[in-house]
């Protein structure tokens, strides 16, 4: 009997430990998707192309470090597209001092309203006014707030960038999938139109069923 | 130099008393533990029971073996015998890892669980009553002579003169002349012994053969691993750099 | 060197395992406090008939566990497969820490704790748990000098890094004779009870079947210990190189395999010569448990591990992985708690302190390697030991408690 008991405290710790992976949105290593089991032509017709010396934080937010401790912070690719185009709607004002985890932005696809958290603690300096309501053709030239901050060059491994950065994004299209066909109202549209034919289209706006932004936010949009 | 003493305790003499059973607290000064003494066990506060089985008694208690299982896993030699081949136990030695308990083939070693200085206890044949020239308790105690405290040589032979002299009267075999390896304390009795609750099927071997056998090989696991494991080193070592060196050869 | 920006608010942001783990160690502290004030009769279910309890088969599944260390340094340094170099700092450190464990849990389990150190003075050297004692005490101490570089070269201290490089490969010797040597002990301890130990588990051979189980399950525990690893220290949490690196952990489940098998043949061998066979056929609680060890820790994973596509399937491995710690959790209990039950006629199980107490002792072990893995470089990448650690000495980093 105290064979059975030990190996199902075992055994029940590992299903936990699963479970709260499950909650938080994220994979376990063994789990996790690899890329030979879905198309790889998706990746190729979006070339994720990652400008250097910049930053990815877990949040879908960029940053890139300037002179004199300022840093630029915009919304990467993922975030522009990922439920169809984003509208900025909002953004921190000029001389707010912002904690990591502050709400940064805020941003709608549709009627789906979304809030991106600052990725660093900082005070913010300048805000670019030409993000709000405006379509942004790069996003990586296009910066959102200017902060004056020491976390970036202090904190260089919290962020991925060049090659671990584009494994990153990719795995979040992957999950986004998956997110899409459980989260989409139309889920079997959503397949056709945005994989089936290899390409992402960023026309496509995907109505969410109830509360589902809160999933995505928790899901993508945290730190 | 001292003779070898040690306890006969004859099953078909025994009226079940309880002498020995009240000599053997008294002795040890052990407070009481049973309203009845034929339902009372073996614990922390009582060395030596006396089970009813029908009409028969059996009394239980440390075999003190000849190889005891006890002494030889005891790793800081709390446990050790006396010249007299008593099994004694030393408290200001134990760590309390209750191997003994776990080791002895006749189940035999108790702790004192409830305290947060706990001792091994079990009967050491009186050993202090010994050392001032007096016998143990027990024996002392005994009205009827079924325990008999002596040389283990005239035990033996008093034992043997029994079972031939009264072949029907007892079952022909002396309990603990050579169960693990045989003990001081020798049980004869009219029925087979699994009856009366002795522990039947011990090996004659003693105990701590089983483990020698093992401990025996460990300088030639040392010896010879340390050899293959150095060689082995030597080996793949080498391996290696004519394996560079035949790569830079090519190189070139 | 300074304690670097302790950042309160990250370690006090609540999570999940960090709720779960503060409330496991503060009841351990409690069931602690209560063993060693009223005594093991009161805290533990333990009694004159079951001497050894969860403690004891616990200490059983840590040291088998820990079995890496061992193998892990030979493989790299003895056979010089610098392939698994990445491994061997885990490995140790899985190894030191697994041993503090066993360590602490023989200390709560003695009955006299105050006494510990007597083994050091009082000898007696025909006993198993003399020998054990003195092994566990020897090759802690190689672990710590096998770890020491990683230590050393944080603070830039190259001369004493230079003499344990010297002495490195008779260390790594001398660890694998000790682990050879106190890991078969562990079974050697059950020679002395043939009656008592069920023969589906008693042998003579008993000190080899632990000795080749803790290689394979030593092996297992490393491959689980990378996704743990994987899983728990994130690029996010600022650790670098703990990715899973499947092409290492594929070669070490080889070994696993034949391991494996060569515990079966074993097994097998020990059943015919012992004319045990028709102990298979006796339904019982113990043959039960004697095939579910068998078969999920032996069978299942030998016929998984032969199969190229399971043994290179990160998802797989890691179930194989599991098994094989299963199987050796299942073996260590079945030998020292259900291979006793018949003989004790009691049906022990462990009482509430008992599992309070074993499972604080792993929260802190996996506590401490959270903390080592933070502040040295533990996780290296392929580049050879000695050459990744001259260029980690030229970067050190201030030490960083969460």
């Amino acid at each position: 009997m105290v064979a059975i008991f030990v190996l199902a405290a075992f055994l029940f710790f590992i299903l936990v430990d699963l479970v709260v992976l499950k909650f938080q949105g994220k994979y376990h290593p063994a789990f996790e998707p690899s890329f030979s089991q879905f198309d790889i032509s998706m990746f190729e017709t979006n070339k994720f192309t990652i400008p250097q010396n910049t930053f990815f934080s877990k949040g879908h937010t960029w940053l890139k470090e300037e002179k004199n401790g300022l840093v630029n912070i915009g919304i990467d690719e993922f975030g522009m597209t990922a439920l169809g185009t984003l509208a900025i709607l909002n953004c921190a004002l000029a001389g707010k001092t912002i904690k990591r985890g502050d709400i940064l932005f805020e941003g709608a696809y549709g009627n789906n309203k979304v809030k991106f958290l600052s990725p660093v603690n900082g005070i913010v300096q300048t805000v670019n006014p030409n993000i709000i309501n405006k379509n942004i053709s790069d996003p990586y030239k296009t910066w959102g707030v200017q902060l004056l901050s020491k976390d970036l060059s202090e904190n260089h491994e919290k962020f991925y960038s060049g090659n671990d950065a584009v494994n990153w994004i990719k795995k979040e299209f992957i999950k986004l999938k998956s997110f899409l066909d459980t989260h989409a109202l139309k889920p079997n549209l959503a397949g056709e139109t945005m994989f089936d034919g290899g390409t992402l289209s960023n026309d496509m706006l995907y109505s969410l069923v109830d509360k589902s932004t809160s999933d995505f936010e928790k899901e993508f949009l945290s730190l | 130099m001292l003779k070898e003493k040690g306890i006969l305790f004859d099953v078909t003499l025994c009226i079940g008393c309880g002498s020995c059973y009240d000599a053997c607290k008294e002795a040890n000064n052990l407070p009481k533990t049973s309203e009845d003494f034929l339902k009372d066990h073996l614990s922390d506060n009582t060395f030596n029971v006396i089970e009813q089985y029908d009409d028969l008694y059996a009394r239980k208690m440390c075999m003190h073996c000849n190889e005891p299982a006890c002494e030889s896993v005891c790793l800081v030699g709390a446990i050790t015998k006396t010249p007299t081949g008593a099994v004694v136990y030393d408290a200001d030695k134990c760590i309390g890892c209750r191997y003994c308990m776990q080791a002895c083939p006749h189940k035999i070693p108790r702790y004192e669980w409830g305290t947060t200085t706990p001792r091994i206890r079990k009967c050491n044949m009186c050993a202090e009553r010994v050392s001032k020239g007096l016998i143990p308790a027990c024996a002392e105690a005994c009205p009827n002579e079924a325990t008999l405290y002596g040389d283990m040589d005239q035990l033996i032979a008093i034992a043997k003169r029994r079972l031939q002299e009264n072949p029907d009267k007892y079952y022909q075999h002396i309990y603990g002349l050579e169960e693990a390896g045989g003990g001081h304390v020798l049980v004869l009795s009219p029925v087979p012994f699994e009856q009366l609750g002795y522990i039947p099927e011990l090996p004659k071997e003693a105990m701590p053969e089983f483990t020698k056998r093992a401990m025996e090989k460990i300088p030639s696991v040392v010896v010879g691993g340390g050899i293959f494991l150095g060689g082995m080193y030597w080996l793949t070592k080498r391996k290696n750099q004519i394996a560079k060196e035949e790569r830079s050869k090519h190189e070139n | 060197m300074k304690i670097k920006n302790i950042n309160v608010s990250e370690i006090l942001k609540p999570t999940f395992w960090k709720i779960t783990s503060v409330i496991i160690v503060i009841v351990g502290l409690f069931s602690t406090y209560f063993r060693f004030t009223q005594g093991l009769g009161a805290t533990t279910n333990l009694q004159d008939t079951v001497p050894w309890g969860l403690w004891i088969g616990f200490d059983f599944i840590g040291v088998g566990l820990a079995a890496a260390g061992f193998t892990i340094a030979a493989t790299v340094h003895i056979f010089n497969m610098h392939k698994y170099e990445p491994l061997v700092r885990p490995a140790i450190l899985t190894a030191f820490l697994g041993y503090s464990i066993v360590v602490c849990l023989l200390i709560v389990d003695l009955g006299r704790p105050e006494h510990f150190y007597h083994p050091l003075y009082m000898w007696n050297i025909h006993s198993v748990m003399f020998e054990i004692t003195w092994c566990l005490i020897c090759y802690s101490t190689v672990l710590l000098i096998e770890f020491a570089p990683v230590i050393l070269e944080k603070f830039n201290l190259k001369a004493p890094i230079k003499i344990l490089r010297m002495i490195s490969i008779p260390v790594v010797i001398v660890g694998v004779l000790f682990s050879t040597l106190h890991q078969s002990s562990f079974g050697s301890l059950y020679l002395i009870v043939p009656g008592k130990l069920h023969p589906l588990w008693y042998s003579s051979l008993l000190p080899v079947h632990f000795y080749i189980s803790c290689i394979a399950a030593g092996l297992s525990m490393i491959i689980f210990e990378s996704y743990l690893v994987a899983r728990g220290l994130t690029k996010e949490d600022g650790f670098q190189n703990t990715g899973l690196k499947m092409d290492i952990l594929s070669g070490a489940a080889f070994a696993v395999l034949i391991a494996l098998i060569a515990s079966l043949l074993l097994k097998i061998y020990d059943f015919i010569d012992d004319g045990k066979l028709y102990l298979l056929t006796v339904p019982s609680m113990e043959t039960y448990l004697f095939y579910l060890e068998i078969l999920l820790g032996t069978i299942a994973p030998i016929y998984l591990l032969s199969q190229k596509k399971f043994r290179e399937d990160k998802k797989w491995l890691y179930i194989i992985s599991i098994c094989v710690i299963s199987g050796l959790i299942l073996n260590r209990i079945n030998v020292s708690i259900t291979g006793l039950v018949a003989s004790s006629g009691v049906n022990y199980f462990p009482s509430f302190d008992e599992i309070s107490i074993t499972l604080m002792l792993i929260v802190l072990a996996i506590f401490a390697f959270r903390l080592v893995a933070k502040n040295f470089a533990v996780f290296v990448t392929e580049e050879h030991e000695h050459s990744a650690s001259e260029k980690d000495i030229a970067k050190t980093k201030p030490i960083t408690i969460s």
